[in-house]
This record gives C-alpha cells, structure tokens and sequence, in this order.
C-alpha cells in the first residue's frame, strides 16, 4: 500500500489531470486574418484617393484615379506572403494584386474611371494558393 | 531369527519345499505378509509345499489377501498387480481438482490484468499521439495562411483529431479500469487462495496393513524386515 500510495497513485492522479486537458475549441479559432471565418479589427486600412495624369503615347494625358490602402500586417499569426484580390464594387472590375516588394504590404489600385463626390469602394480579399479570405470592404472619396 | 530358521528347518524334515516367485506391481514398493506373520518384501522365496497366506499391499494401493499354494519343488509363479485405494483414487481427483482450479484462480486473474496493462498501456501511447495531432492542428492554425487550408483545418482535421483524442482518452480509461479492477480481482483471489489448504491423503490401507502385523515402519524396523527375510531363503 506504501508504494501504491507513493508512487502510483500520484502517478495516476496526474495521469487522469489529462483527461481534463482543455479541448481545441475551433469556434474560438478566428483571429487569423487568412481565416474565411475571421472576426477581429479590420485588415485593410484605406490611405487615401487622388488624382494622377499618366502620359499615353497616341493617346495623351489620362487622368486615372488612385486608391491606396494597405494591409495591416500586425494581425498576421505568423510571417506570410500573400496576394490580394480586388473588386472594384464602382466598375465591377477585379484585379489580384501582389507584394512588390517583400515586406512591403503598401497598395495602390489605380482606375480608369474618375468619379468625385462618390465613394470609391473595393472589396478587399487576402489570397492564397487561388483561395481567399474574409471579404472586407473600403472606401474612399474624391 | 535363529528361532525362525530352526523352525523352517524342522518343518522342512517332514515337507517338501517349493519355489515360489513374485512378479508384483508396483515393482518397488509392494511388501506382504506371509502367513499373518512376517513382513517381506523378496521377490523369490522358498516355502513348505501346501497353500500360504499372502496379504500383498503397496503404498496408495488396495490390500490383496490371497493364498499361494507351493508346489514342491517347482517354482510357482505368480503375478500380483494391486489397485489403487478407492481412497487414493478419489484424493487424486480432489487433487487435480484442487490444482486445476488453483492453477485457474492463480493464473487467469493475472493473465487478465497483464493483458489489460498492456492494452492500457497502448491506449496510453494513443493519447499521447491523439494529444499531439490535437496541438500540432492547434498550432497549425497559427502557421497558416491558406484560406483554404485554414478551412480544412478547422472544418475537418480539428474536428477528426478532437474526435481520436476523444476516443483514445475513452479507450484509456476504460483499460486503466479494467486493469485496476483485474489486479485487484488477482490480489483478492491470491489472498483468498492462500486459505484453501490442499487435499491430504491418509494411506487407510497402510495402516490396516500395519495393523496386521502391528507393524511401524521406521529406520529401526526396517533393518529388521531385512534380517528376517533373509533367514528364511
């Protein structure tokens, strides 16, 4: 009873602990900003609108509008690269834009179609291997 | 003895003698009684012509009383097998029995509670492995940054790992009980079996054998036994 007492059954007791091991519960799995399912701050931040005049050749000066935004790479879990799908809820347009550069997480979306006074809003997806997250929607106004 | 001797030797005047020659089984251990007098246990021996007493008996077997007629000078053989006791025979029965279900009270218990070690033991291992997949998917979570995957992961493999971590921990539990409950059944039943005493056998016949003579075997008698029987031959 001495060695039962001593040794196994301490043994046991910490054994069973681990049946009380806390479960993964995957409802409260959803701070990761690549999660289709993701809640949490928003993972695009607008940076503003303009106006910028590209030379053409044949054609001339184009004035195309220009939003940027960026992503906020502070919610990432972990160091990733990704792309971001684009819809441009105005025109109906989309677009897949990548990194330019690694590390940078800076975008600029540049549309034909100049239209003031009204918000230009994107549907913004972060991307991976042809699948994409939680859609987040931004605004801006010229 | 000498008074043995004189006495054969003063018969023989008047009677002839015979041989007579004993194939008794069992071969080692059977002694008899000659003529309600002498314990011998001799193989061949030489006797006054006419019939004689023979009462033949071996450890755990039946008593045979019989008489041997001699044949003067011819060898007489004669070929004694002896039972065994009833005694002896329902004490072996016992004895097995007492031995089988022994062997069965002994054994079986800690068979049991082996076996049930082991398969707790491997349920064990399980759970561990099923705890490892359920962290490893955990932390995938963290890792990953493919839509996709991140659905799968939590649309199934989650769910899959949680479900053997589940059953594993089931399976555990239920070993581990059935390996307490069948050590202690061992423990019980070994405990329980160091209060049933074997069978024991008391030789009946021997000591009616014994009772003929008023014969005690030991060291002292046996030496006798000996002397006497060669006397007579």
């Amino acid at each position: 009873m001495n060695t039962f007492s001593r040794t196994l059954l301490p043994a046991l007791l910490v054994l069973f602990a681990g049946c009380y091991k806390d479960e993964v519960d995957t409802g409260s799995l959803t701070n990761n900003p690549f999660d289709p399912e993701y809640v949490g701050p928003s993972v695009f931040e607008m940076q503003g609108t303009s106006v910028q005049v590209t030379f053409i050749p044949g054609i001339g000066n184009v004035p195309q509008q220009v939003v940027e935004f960026r992503v906020r790479n502070e919610l990432f879990l972990s160091d990733v690269t990704y792309s971001v799908l684009l819809k441009d809820l105005g025109t109906g347009s989309t677009a897949e834009l990548r990194q330019a550069v690694a590390g940078s997480h800076g975008y600029s979306y540049v549309r034909d179609t100049i239209i003031e006074q009204v918000p230009a809003c994107l549907e913004l997806r972060l991307s991976n291997n042809f699948s994409a997250a939680k859609a987040e929607v931004i605004c801006a106004t010229l | 003895m000498l008074l043995g001797t004189i006495l054969v030797s003063a018969r023989s005047v008047a009677q002839s003698t015979g041989q007579v020659r004993l194939l008794m089984e069992p071969a080692g251990t059977t002694s008899y009684l000659l003529d309600n007098e002498h314990r011998m246990v001799q193989r061949e021996l030489n006797l006054l012509e006419g019939p004689h007493r023979f009462v033949f008996w071996a450890p755990e077997r039946k008593m045979l009383d019989t008489t041997i007629t001699v044949v003067p000078d011819r060898v007489t053989e004669v070929r004694i097998v002896l039972r065994y006791a009833e005694e002896y025979i329902s004490y072996r029965d016992d004895l097995r029995r007492y031995e089988r279900g022994h062997g069965l009270v002994r054994h079986v218990p800690a068979v049991v509670a082996g076996a049930a070690a082991i398969w707790a033991g491997a349920s064990l291992i399980r759970w561990g492995k099923a705890d490892r997949t359920l962290s490893d998917a955990e932390e995938a979570y963290i890792t990953l940054a493919d839509p996709g995957d991140i659905a799968d992961l939590k649309g199934k493999r989650i769910p899959d790992a949680k479900q053997d971590f589940r059953n594993a921990r089931a399976q555990f539990i239920v070993a581990s009980g059935v390996f307490a409950l069948s050590a202690g059944a061992t423990w019980f039943v070994r405990e329980r079996a160091k209060d049933r005493q074997p069978p024991t056998y008391e030789d009946k016949e021997r000591i009616r054998f014994e009772g003929l003579t008023g014969w005690n075997e030991g060291p002292g008698r046996a030496g006798l036994l000996a002397t006497f029987s060669l006397s007579i031959r």
